[in-house]
């Protein structure tokens, strides 16, 4: 499509300017000049952030409510305390979850609770994604209250703030939408 | 212009690294490893929410002084005046000579990777003089900065020395852009020598989805292009090279750098391109990048812009009228007739970029690429003059 344009550009540019000698210049510029940007062939991202990518974070709402949390201090002011023996939760931890069979045998009336191939991220995965939903947050000016890596009030007001400033649906939640609007990959 | 490395202040680093220089954004981005960035304490919001972020396992950290840094942890200092790196740039720290340089330049409009300083050809206007040394880590450097340059990054340039000297190296290199940098455009400039054999070309086919080959070609005879590029039998391997690039299904450009001998038979060159290379994509006309051993052969290459005006008019409408997409590179616009400053592009990567007092006054200075920063009275047109307000459109009707 935009290299279509940059030949019509081209082809324009050349007509008039070789036709009608040097008339219309504006106009041939304003082609040539559109043509130009395409000359470069170049490719434009065109695609969002996270695409076919399973959102695992989506459904997590608090901290509170996650029992991996439970050794944490909660507390919406509770500031994140790396442990000595921390891993980066972003190296293999983060390749992208690899969707869980499904059953083949069990109990066909137990109902899962999640939908079967959506895993839970590990504590320190979600830790590490929710400061970087912060620091997105802050960085294009809405409070998270501090990057702590905790999903406390201040932060999930600042993603419903977001979300309804960038007519997105108020969830207060890291929907994949909302991950593409702040730049926040799902998958390294 | 800016200046691309620097000697700083740093303490940690134990081996040359290529790092990204990260702030928010690149934080949460979550596109790069935390063990290969360096979180930018100078930028003030980063410094507010510091206390949680720089316990996080980055590689370092960039700081206006060594007051700044988290204690036990690397870090370099950099000012503003003494190197320009800002938040997306990657940059190379060399412990050994407390140095630091820039790879990547988010923004720039052409960040290059630098394949090898070796070349075939020794041509009499060459901006980068070959050396024949061994330098086949750069394979692995530039797959290494890939890794860190923005997914955004609309393109790149292969340059050299002569990028098929480094045999499948170069192919790991495209391949390896293709994987990481998907959505951006690779430029290769090669001389095409070695794609002769047929064999060398037809390894790149469908390798990238947005590869072009920019090959240079300066005469329609073999005696004029093997003078310039002094190499005997260099026109007929290129000629080979070009149709066996096109039968690879490769997309290519034909670069003309505009030397003395090559305008002087400019309007038979673009005849034979247009009779014999009807597929090429792209034709760039460039003016000479004055440094190398261009400065050398100043006597036997130099030609004003302002004498180039009437073949420079017949080749560009020559090739248009032929649906043959051409560019005019490295030439600014007070040197060239109207009529050719739509073809007229702002190709002098920025850091080089520069003009003179004179453009202070000039209405075009922004559609204008301007001169290369190492310009010098000998090497700068008569006709350099601002263009003065009113005048900037088309003056001849």
């Amino acid at each position: 499509m935009r290299k279509s344009l940059a030949v019509a550009g081209a082809a324009l540019s050349a007509l008039h300017g070789v036709a009608h000698g040097s008339d219309n210049a504006d106009r041939n510029k304003g082609l040539t000049d559109l043509a130009v940007r395409d000359g470069d062939f170049s490719v434009t991202l065109t695609a969002p952030l996270n695409v076919n990518v399973r959102n695992m974070y989506a459904s997590h709402s608090s901290h509170s409510s996650h029992s991996s949390h439970a050794s944490h201090s909660s507390g919406s002011s509770g500031i994140y305390r790396a442990s000595p023996d921390y891993t980066p939760a972003y190296t293999p931890a983060y390749t992208p979850p690899a969707p869980a069979p499904m059953p083949t045998h069990g109990s066909p009336g137990t109902q899962p609770l999640m939908p079967t191939g959506t895993p839970r991220p590990n504590a320190d995965q979600l830790r590490i994604m929710i400061m970087r939903v912060q620091a997105a947050l802050y960085a294009k000016g809405y409070d998270p209250g501090a990057i702590d890596g905790e999903l406390g009030e201040s932060t999930k007001l600042a993603l419903r703030t977001f979300q309804s400033a960038h007519g997105l649906v108020v969830t207060g939640k890291m929907t994949t939408q909302t991950m593409n609007a702040l730049g926040v990959a799902l998958t390294p | 212009m800016h200046k691309l490395d620097a000697k700083v202040q740093l303490s940690g680093w134990t081996q040359p690294t290529l790092l990204k220089v990260a702030t928010l954004p690149e934080f949460a981005s979550s596109l790069f490893p935390l063990e290969r960035m360096v979180l930018d304490l100078r930028d003030p919001k980063v410094r507010t929410a510091s206390s949680t972020l720089s316990r996080l396992p980055w590689a370092g950290f960039v700081v206006d002084g060594p007051e700044q840094t988290p204690a036990g942890r690397p870090w370099i200092a950099i000012q503003p005046e003494t190197l320009d790196a800002q938040p997306g740039d990657v940059i190379e720290v060399v412990p050994e000579t407390s140095k630091v340089a820039i790879r990547y330049r988010r923004g720039a409009n052409n960040n290059i990777l630098f394949a090898t300083e070796r070349c075939n050809s020794f041509c009499l206007m060459c901006s980068q003089p070959p050396r024949d040394i061994a330098d086949d880590w750069r394979i692995s450097q530039i797959c290494a900065l890939t890794e860190l340059i923005d997914k955004n990054e609309p393109s790149l340039t292969v340059t050299g020395g002569e990028p098929t000297l480094l045999g499948p190296g170069l192919n790991r290199i495209i391949e390896h852009c293709a994987n990481v940098l998907p959505h951006t455009q690779l430029h290769v400039l090669s001389n095409g020598r070695n794609f002769g054999s047929g064999v060398l070309a037809s390894s790149f086919t469908g390798l990238h989805s947005a590869l072009m080959w920019g090959i240079p070609l300066y005469g329609d005879h073999y005696s004029l292009h093997d003078y310039v590029v002094q190499s005997a039998g260099a026109f007929a391997e290129t000629m080979r090279g070009l149709y066996a690039l096109e039968a690879a299904k490769q997309r290519i450009e034909i670069r003309v750098v505009l030397i003395k001998p090559v305008v002087e038979h400019l309007s038979a060159l673009v005849r034979f391109l247009y009779r014999n290379l009807p597929f090429v994509e792209h034709v760039a006309l460039m003016g000479t990048e004055p440094t190398g051993f261009a400065r050398a052969h100043h006597d036997e290459i130099w030609i004003d812009s302002a004498d180039m005006s009437a073949v420079l008019t017949d080749s560009v409408e020559y090739l248009t009228r032929r649906d043959m997409w051409v560019s005019l590179y490295n030439l600014p616009l007070c040197t060239l007739p109207r009529s050719l400053w739509p073809y007229a592009r702002r190709s002098i990567s920025d850091w080089k970029q520069h003009y003179l007092p004179a453009c202070e006054s000039c209405a075009v200075r922004e559609r204008c690429g301007g001169l290369f920063a190492w310009v010098t009275p000998k090497w700068t047109s008569r006709a350099l003059k601002p263009v003065l307000k009113g005048e900037e459109q088309c003056a001849s009707h």
